[in-house]
C-alpha cells in the first residue's frame, strides 16, 4: 500500500538539480506508511513552493530560506551515530505519520508504535520529531457535537506536553481536497519551521565541533584534509538550503586557514599533513567549472593524496559554483590571477618540484578556463564587469604559452628537439583527459593543440594574443596593450614578418614618446632599428639610428655604432631628394640672431647674416653640406602699417625741421610701441620654451577679517585670480605632442656651405642677399647631411624677423634759428641722409638758385655765387650729413612787408631730376615816402621802417637825383647823435628840403634813397657787424610845386565887433595862383561842419583866374555856437567846363579821358602839394549869442 | 622592502627612477608604465563616485608572479608608484602605505626647493638617499 516514490522534478531549482550532491534535507517517516506514500508526492512539491524564515541563534541574519525535503523509512540504522559529523546524507527530520482516529485502536497500537519510535530518537539524542494526524474529513461528524476527547489530544497528553506544536493534525487533501487546503498549508508551514529549526540546532553543533577542530590544528596529528572536509559539510549544507554566499564563506575561510599555514610553514616548522602536499605530481589537469562536486578531488582529498595544485583546483572550483550560484561570473575573473599567483607562490614556498611546464600548463588550462566560464555570460552588463579582469587573464594565458612555446621549441625560429617532443608529451600526458567536442573544445584540447605542432602553436598564440590586446583596449588599458603588442612584435620579428613587427613597435614607441618615457622609447628606437634593418627600410633605418645616434641615454658605444651605421646606410641611399627627418635629438638649435651692425633694418642688396648655434648631440663629426634658414616673409597687412614710413620726398623745407636727427630713435619708439607685434631678432632655446604656468607669480593681496567689534579675526592673503592657477588643464594638451614640420619654403633661404658640425655646441652664420624689401621671418632651419639627409628644425619660434628697407636719401634745406632775412648773409643747413645708399667719393650736390640770391659753403672763404658745387664727404648708409651754407637774398626796393620769394634748383648725381626747393625771406625793413608843403616850400620825408626783431642800424642815409633836372636836395638830417636803428615797431624818418627852383611841374624828379645798413648783433650794446649793406630804393617825385594858396578867413559883418554865434558872418575866401598852372578855371567848395557853420548860400562857385592871380569870395556863414570854431574847409578843384576840350587844355592828361567828354561839367581835384591851404586848421573865436552876451571879439589864431 | 621606486608627473612622465637592482630598471620601467593603466583606472572612478578625495592611496595597482605594484596619487596628480616583491609574504598593506607616505613627505620637500621647477625631473641626493633607506627598509 505504501510506497516510496522519488521525487523526480522541481523546476523552481534548475540550478540545483546539476549538482552531484543532489542533495535536499532528508526526513524520515514512520507510522502508517501507506497514508504517507499516498500524501508524499503532493508534500515533496509543495514544500518547496514557500519561503520560510530561518531565525538563527547568535544574532545572525534571519534569512529567507526555501525548503526542499526527500523522504526516507525511518530505520534506527539510518540515525546519525555518535560523533558522526556528516550532515549531508544524514536525516535531520522525523514524521510519525497516523490517520487512527478511534480513541480504543489509538491506544492499543499506534500510542506503542509511537513510542517505539520516540524511544529510539531518544535513544540518539535526537529531538526534531513531529506526530501528524491524518483526519478524513466527515460531513457528518460536523453536525455531531465535538467527542470529549480526541485522538490528536491523546497524542499530545501522552507525548508532548511540552512540545504541542510538533503534534499535528491535518485533513487528508486526498480525500477531500476543498476542506483541506487550509490545514495543509498548517502543515508545511510547521514542517519547513521544525525542519529549519533542527538545522538550526545541528549546524549549532556542528560548529561548536568545528571550532573545537579547528583549535586543534597546531596539535600533532591533526590534518587540514579532515578539517577540510568537516567545514564543508557546513558549506554543503548552506549550499544546499541555498546560502550560496555563506557557503564561500565557508570556502574563503578554509582558503585563509591554508594559506596561512603555508605562509606560516615559510618560517617555522611545516606541519606533518603539509608534507603530504609538498611531493612531486603527475597530474596538472587545469580547473572545472561548474556546480559539481570533482568526487574523485574530494576523494583524494580524504585519503590525504591531494597534491597542492589538485587541493587548490578542488577549492577554487569551489569557490566559483557558489559564485556562479550567485551570478558573479567578474567575481570569479577578478580573484583567479591572484589565485593562479598564490598558487605559484604556494608551490615556492612549499618547495614543491614541478616538471618543466607543468604549471605554465595548469595554469594556461585555468586561465582558459575561467575565460570559457565567463564567457558563457555574454550579457553587457556582464562583459562589463568581467573585462576589467579578463584582459589581464587572456595576457596571462599568452605569457604562459609563450613560455611553454620557449619550453617545447615551437617558437618561430626553431625546431624542437627530440627532447623537447618528449616534453610536449609527457606534458600533455599530465593534463590528464577532458574531452569536448569539436565545436566546444576544452581548455585541455586548445592546449594540447597548441603544442601539438609550430603552426598550431603559432595560431593559438597569435589568437590569444590578438584577445588579449583586444580586451585591453577594450577597458581602456592602451598601455597595457602596448606592452603586449611588444611581445608580439619580437614574435613576428623571430616570425620574419617585420612589417607587422614594425607596426606594433611604432605603436608603442608613440606611447611611450606621448608620455615621455624616453628610456623606453629608446629601447623600442633600437628594436625598431633592428626591424627595418632586416627589412632593408634603408629610410626609416636611417631616420631611427638619427635618433639612436643622438640619445643621451645610450652609451657612447652604441650610438657609435649606429651612427657609423648610418652613414654607411646613406652613402648607398640613392635618392632623387633628400631623406628628410626631423631635428628631434640630434640638433638642437640654441639660439639664433640677425646681425645687425648697429642698424635694426637690414638694407636692401646688403647681406642679411644670421649666427646660428645649435647643438649636435651626434656622437661624432658629421660635415653639414648646406644649412639653410628658411626666410619667408610677412604680408600681414597690420604690419605693413607699423613699417616706418618711407620720408615723403616733397615735403617743404621748412616743416622738416628738427627730424633729421630725431629719425632713429623714432623707428625705434614706433617699434616699441607696436607691443605684440614686436619684432625679435634673436632668440635662444630658452625662450623658445613654453612658458611653465607652473612658474607664474601668484597676485597674492592681503586679507583681514574682523569681529563685529571691529578686532581683527584673522589675517590671510588670498589668491586675487585663483580661477587661472586652479583650472583644469588636463582635458588639453595633456600629452607631449609629436608635430613633424612640413618642410617650408627655402626658395629664398639664408645659407651656409660645408660646415663642420662637432658633438656639442657649433656655431656659424647662413647669409643671403637682402632683395625685395619688407619684413621677412625666420620659418625653420634645415641641415644637409652627406648629401642625401635633411634635417629640418620645427618652425622656429618666437619668430625671429628682420627687415630689410629700401630708404631713399634726402637733401634737405633748412633755414637756422632765426628767420630767414633778406639782405643779410645768413646761415643755412644743407641736410643729406643718404638713406639706405653710401655716398661714394668727389660727389658734389649742385645748388642754383633764382636771381638775387647767392650761396655758398660757410667754410669756403670764396664769395657767394649763383652756382653753388658742394662736394660731399663719403658716407655710410643711413649717415646724416649737415652742410652750413652762407646764404645772402638780396634786399630790393622795398616798399611793403611782403616776402620776398627765392628758389634753390638742387641736383644730386643719385637723381636725374631736379629738386626744387622754395625759399622765403622776409624783408628786415621797408622805406615809404613823402612829399610835405609849406607854402610853396617842398619836403621830402622817407621812412624806413623795421619789420623784423632783427634790429639795424642805419647809417649814411643820402638821397640823390637820379635825373638831370635842376633840383636841389637839401638833407635836413643830423650827422651824429643817436643810432639810427630800426626793428619790429622801430622806425626812422629821413627829410630833405627840396628845392624845385624854375623847373616846371612836368616830369616827375626822379631820385635815389640810399641808406647802409648793419644787423645789430648784441642788443643791450646795441653794437652792430661792422660790415654793412646798402639798401637802395627809388622814389619818383610828382607834383612836386604849389600852384594856388587858398586863404580863408571869417569877418564879423560890418558893424559889428565881433562874430557872433546865431550872427551872420563873411567868409573871405583868397585864391591866388603862385606858379604857372595851365588850369584857371577852379571850383571852391565850402565843406563846413554842420553843427558849427551854417553857410548861406552857395557853398561852392566857381572862379577863374584866366587873367588875374588872384580871387576874393566872399560867402556867409553863420556860427551856431560859440567857442574857437575851426574854419570851414575850403576846397580847390580844377573845374572842367562841359563843352571844353580837355585834351586841348591839358596835354599830360590821358586822352581816353577826353574822349569821355560829356556835356556836363567835371571836377577834378587837385595833388596834394599842388594847392597849399594857408588858413589850414586855424581858428575863429565865436561869442555866445547876442542874448547872452555883450562882448564879442573875432580874432584870428 | 621596495625593489624600484617612481614618481611620475602630472601628464604621466617619469619623474624619478630608482631600483634596488640597477641593471633591472628597464624591466621595472615597462612594468611601471603599464601600471599607470590601472592608476588612471582608478582616478577616473574615484571621480565618478566622489568618494573620499582625500584617500591618496591607491592600492594594488596589479601583481604578477614576481611583483606586485603599488600605486599612490597626490592631489595635484603626482604619481607615486612603489614595486615589491611578491615573494615579500610578510609585507602588510599598512608597510606600504608607510612608505607612500615618507615618499610623499620627501617630495615635497624637493618641490619646496625654490630652484626645483615643478614638472622638472627630480635630482635631488636627499631625495635618493631616502628613497634608497625605503627601499631597504631601513627608513
Amino acid at each position: 500500500m505504501l510506497s516510496v516514490e522519488k521525487m523526480n522534478d522541481n523546476d523552481t531549482t534548475v540550478i540545483k538539480e546539476s549538482c552531484i550532491m543532489d542533495s535536499k534535507p532528508i526526513i524520515t517517516f514512520a507510522g502508517d506508511v501507506a497514508l504517507f506514500s499516498s500524501l508524499e508526492a503532493s508534500l515533496v512539491q509543495a514544500l518547496p513552493q514557500d519561503s520560510s524564515e530561518w531565525r538563527r541563534s547568535y544574532g545572525r541574519a534571519v534569512k529567507s530560506v526555501y525548503v526542499e525535503a526527500s523522504f526516507i523509512s525511518f530505520s534506527k540504522d539510518i540515525l546519525p551515530k555518535q560523533g558522526d559529523w556528516h550532515l549531508i546524507q544524514q536525516p535531520i527530520f522525523h514524521i510519525f505519520w497516523t490517520e487512527c482516529v478511534d480513541l480504543d485502536a489509538y491506544k492499543t497500537t499506534v500510542r506503542e508504535e509511537i513510542e517505539a519510535w520516540l524511544k529510539i530518537l531518544g535513544q540518539h539524542n535526537i529531538q526534531d520529531w513531529m506526530i501528524v494526524l491524518v483526519e478524513t474529513y466527515d460531513i457528518r461528524k460536523t453536525n455531531k457535537l465535538l467527542p470529549r476527547t480526541t485522538v490528536l489530544d491523546k497524542i499530545r497528553s501522552d507525548f508532548a506536553s511540552k512540545h504541542g506544536d510538533r503534534c499535528l493534525s491535518v485533513i487528508n487533501p486526498i480525500r477531500s481536497e476543498s476542506r483541506s487546503a487550509e490545514s495543509w498549508r498548517g502543515l508545511l508551514a510547521r514542517i519547513r519551521h521544525l525542519l529549519l529549526f533542527a538545522y538550526n540546532r545541528t549546524l549549532i553543533k556542528f560548529e561548536e565541533v568545528i571550532r573545537d577542530q579547528r583549535e586543534r590544528r597546531n596539535e600533532p596529528g591533526w590534518n587540514f584534509c579532515q578539517y577540510f572536509l568537516l567545514q564543508e559539510e557546513l558549506a554543503f549544507v548552506l549550499e544546499m538550503l541555498g546560502l550560496y554566499d555563506e557557503a564561500l564563506v565557508q570556502y574563503d575561510e578554509l582558503d585563509a586557514v591554508f594559506t596561512q599555514f603555508v605562509l606560516n610553514s615559510n618560517v617555522g616548522d611545516t606541519p606533518e599533513w603539509l608534507s603530504s602536499f609538498q611531493c612531486p605530481f603527475e597530474n596538472w589537469s587545469g580547473l572545472v567549472l561548474g556546480q559539481t562536486v570533482n568526487q574523485t578531488q574530494r576523494s583524494l582529498l580524504n585519503d590525504c593524496k591531494a597534491s597542492l595544485l589538485e587541493f587548490r583546483s578542488y577549492l577554487f572550483s569551489r569557490q566559483c559554483a557558489m559564485l556562479l550560484l550567485t551570478f558573479k561570473p567578474w567575481e570569479i575573473a577578478q580573484r583567479s590571477l591572484p589565485f593562479l599567483h598564490n598558487c605559484i607562490k604556494e608551490l615556492e614556498i612549499l618547495e614543491i618540484s614541478t616538471p618543466p611546464g607543468a604549471v605554465a600548463c595548469w595554469v594556461f588550462l585555468c586561465c582558459l578556463e575561467v575565460l570559457q566560464t565567463c564567457e558563457r555570460f555574454n550579457d553587457s552588463g556582464q562583459v562589463e564587469a568581467y573585462s576589467l579582469y579578463t584582459a589581464s587573464l587572456w595576457a596571462y594565458a599568452r605569457d604562459k604559452l609563450r613560455d611553454l612555446g620557449q619550453l617545447c621549441g615551437l617558437m618561430p625560429g626553431c625546431d624542437p628537439t627530440s627532447e623537447q617532443l618528449h616534453t610536449v608529451v609527457s606534458l600533455s600526458g599530465g593534463m590528464g583527459d577532458c574531452q569536448g567536442n569539436s565545436k566546444q573544445p576544452t581548455p585541455t584540447d586548445k592546449l594540447k593543440e597548441a603544442l601539438s605542432s609550430k603552426e598550431a602553436f603559432r595560431k593559438h598564440y597569435l589568437e590569444l594574443a590578438e584577445l588579449a590586446m583586444g580586451t585591453f583596449k577594450h577597458i581602456g588599458r592602451i598601455r597595457s596593450a602596448r606592452m603586449i603588442g611588444r611581445d608580439l612584435a619580437a614574435f613576428y620579428l623571430q616570425l620574419g614578418e617585420m612589417q607587422k613587427a614594425a607596426v606594433f613597435l611604432t605603436d608603442a614607441l608613440k606611447t611611450f614618446e606621448e608620455e615621455n618615457w624616453r628610456q623606453l622609447a629608446i629601447e623600442t628606437q633600437l628594436e625598431l632599428a633592428d626591424c627595418y634593418r632586416k627589412m632593408d627600410d634603408k629610410e626609416r633605418f636611417i631616420k631611427t639610428c638619427t635618433v639612436i645616434a643622438s640619445a643621451p641615454e645610450l652609451n657612447l658605444s652604441t650610438r657609435i655604432t649606429y651612427f657609423d651605421e648610418m652613414m654607411n646606410v646613406l652613402e648607398e641611399l640613392r635618392t632623387e631628394s633628400p631623406l628628410i627627418t626631423s631635428f628631434t635629438d640630434a640638433f638642437k638649435l640654441v639660439s639664433l640672431e640677425v646681425s645687425q651692425h648697429g642698424n635694426k633694418v637690414i638694407i636692401q642688396d646688403s647681406t642679411v647674416e644670421v649666427n646660428v648655434v645649435i647643438e649636435s648631440r651626434f656622437p661624432k663629426l658629421i660635415l653639414c653640406i648646406n644649412a639653410a634658414v628658411s626666410v619667408e616673409g610677412v604680408k600681414d597687412g597690420k604690419r605693413q602699417n607699423d613699417l616706418p614710413n618711407p620720408r615723403p620726398q616733397e615735403v617743404p623745407a621748412e616743416k622738416r625741421q628738427g627730424s633729421g636727427g630725431k629719425k632713429q630713435q623714432s623707428i625705434q619708439s614706433q617699434r616699441n610701441d607696436t607691443g605684440d607685434a614686436q619684432q625679435l631678432s634673436r632668440c635662444n632655446s630658452e625662450e623658445m620654451k613654453p612658458v611653465n604656468p607652473a612658474l607664474a607669480r601668484l597676485h597674492m593681496v592681503e586679507h583681514l577679517d574682523y569681529k563685529q567689534d571691529k578686532s581683527l579675526s584673522s589675517a590671510s592673503i588670498v589668491s586675487k585670480n585663483p580661477k587661472q592657477f586652479l583650472r583644469r588643464t588636463n582635458s588639453h594638451g595633456k600629452y607631449r605632442k609629436i608635430s613633424s614640420t612640413p618642410k617650408g619654403d627655402f626658395s629664398s633661404a639664408l645659407v651656409a656651405e660645408n660646415i663642420i658640425l662637432k658633438p656639442g655646441r657649433n656655431e656659424f652664420v647662413v647669409k643671403s642677399k637682402a632683395q625685395e624689401k619688407g619684413l621677412y621671418r625666420l620659418g625653420q632651419l634645415s641641415l644637409l647631411v652627406a648629401d642625401s639627409l635633411e634635417f629640418l628644425s620645427s618652425t622656429i619660434n618666437p619668430r625671429v624677423s628682420f627687415e630689410v628697407m629700401r630708404e631713399p636719401s634726402s637733401v634737405i634745406l633748412n633755414k637756422g634759428e632765426k628767420d630767414l632775412l633778406a639782405g643779410l648773409e645768413q646761415e643755412m643747413v644743407l641736410t643729406v641722409s643718404a638713406g639706405s645708399y653710401t655716398i661714394g667719393e668727389n660727389v658734389c650736390l649742385r645748388l642754383r638758385t633764382s636771381r638775387g640770391l647767392q650761396m655758398q659753403v660757410k667754410s669756403s672763404e670764396e664769395s657767394l655765387t649763383r652756382d653753388l658745387e658742394v662736394p660731399l664727404p663719403q658716407s655710410e648708409p643711413f649717415q646724416t650729413l649737415s652742410i652750413l651754407l652762407r646764404v645772402l637774398a638780396e634786399l630790393p626796393p622795398q616798399k611793403d612787408a611782403g616776402t620776398i620769394e627765392h628758389k634753390v634748383t638742387l641736383q644730386c648725381p643719385w637723381k636725374p631730376e631736379e629738386k626744387n626747393i622754395a625759399l622765403h625771406f622776409q624783408p628786415p625793413l621797408m622805406s615809404s615816402f613823402r612829399l610835405h608843403t609849406a607854402y610853396t616850400r617842398k619836403f621830402v620825408q622817407i621812412l624806413v621802417i623795421g619789420l623784423n626783431v632783427q634790429m639795424l642800424e642805419l647809417t649814411e642815409p643820402t638821397l640823390t637825383l637820379t635825373g638831370n633836372q635842376d633840383v636841389r636836395l637839401g638833407s635836413l638830417n643830423p650827422t651824429s647823435g643817436q643810432k639810427l636803428i630800426v626793428g619790429s615797431g622801430l622806425n626812422v624818418s629821413f627829410m630833405w628840403q627840396l628845392d624845385v627852383g624854375g623847373v616846371e611841374d612836368t616830369c616827375p624828379i626822379k631820385t635815389e634813397f640810399k641808406v647802409h645798413y648793419s644787423p645789430i648783433i648784441n642788443l643791450t650794446k646795441l653794437v652792430s657787424e661792422d660790415e654793412t649793406q646798402l639798401y637802395r630804393c627809388n622814389f619818383d617825385i610828382n607834383d612836386y610845386k604849389t600852384l594856388f594858396v587858398v586863404k580863408s578867413r571869417v569877418e564879423p559883418t560890418k558893424g559889428s565887433e565881433f562874430c557872433r554865434a546865431g550872427t551872420m558872418c563873411h567868409l573871405q575866401l583868397d585864391v591866388q595862383r603862385v606858379n604857372a598852372s595851365s588850369h584857371s578855371s577852379l571850383m571852391y567848395e565850402v565843406l563846413a561842419d554842420q553843427s558849427m557853420w551854417a553857410v548861406c548860400g552857395r557853398t561852392a562857385g566857381v572862379i577863374s583866374l584866366d587873367s588875374v592871380d588872384k580871387q576874393n569870395v566872399t560867402l556867409d556863414v553863420m556860427p551856431l555856437i560859440g567857442g574857437f570854431l575851426p574854419l570851414p574847409l575850403v576846397r580847390l578843384s580844377k573845374y572842367i567846363p562841359a563843352d571844353q576840350k580837355t585834351s586841348s587844355r591839358d596835354p599830360n592828361r590821358k586822352p581816353e579821358l577826353s574822349s569821355h567828354t560829356t556835356s556836363h561839367p567835371r571836377l577834378e581835384p587837385f595833388s596834394p602839394g599842388q594847392v597849399y591851404n594857408s588858413s589850414k586848421a586855424q581858428q575863429v573865436h565865436v561869442l555866445p549869442s547876442a542874448t547872452a552876451s555883450s562882448a564879442t571879439d573875432a580874432s584870428l589864431a | 622592502m621596495a625593489v624600484c621606486v617612481t614618481v611620475i608627473g602630472k601628464e604621466n612622465s617619469p619623474k624619478y627612477i630608482s631600483c634596488l637592482n640597477p641593471e633591472l630598471d628597464l624591466q621595472f620601467q615597462y612594468k611601471v608604465h603599464t601600471s599607470l593603466d590601472v592608476v588612471e583606472e582608478k582616478l577616473s572612478s574615484v571621480g565618478k563616485t566622489s568618494g573620499d578625495v582625500r584617500e591618496l592611496y591607491l592600492g594594488l595597482l596589479y601583481s604578477t608572479e614576481e611583483h606586485k605594484i603599488f600605486g599612490y596619487v597626490t592631489n595635484t596628480k603626482i604619481k607615486f608608484i612603489i614595486v615589491v616583491e611578491s615573494s615579500n609574504t610578510l609585507l602588510r598593506d599598512n608597510e606600504v602605505r608607510t612608505m607612500f607616505r615618507k615618499l610623499h613627505t620627501i617630495y615635497t620637500d624637493v618641490v619646496c626647493n625654490p630652484f626645483h621647477i615643478p614638472g622638472d625631473p627630480i635630482i635631488s641626493k636627499n631625495f635618493d638617499a631616502t628613497v634608497k633607506s625605503i627601499m631597504s627598509g631601513n627608513a
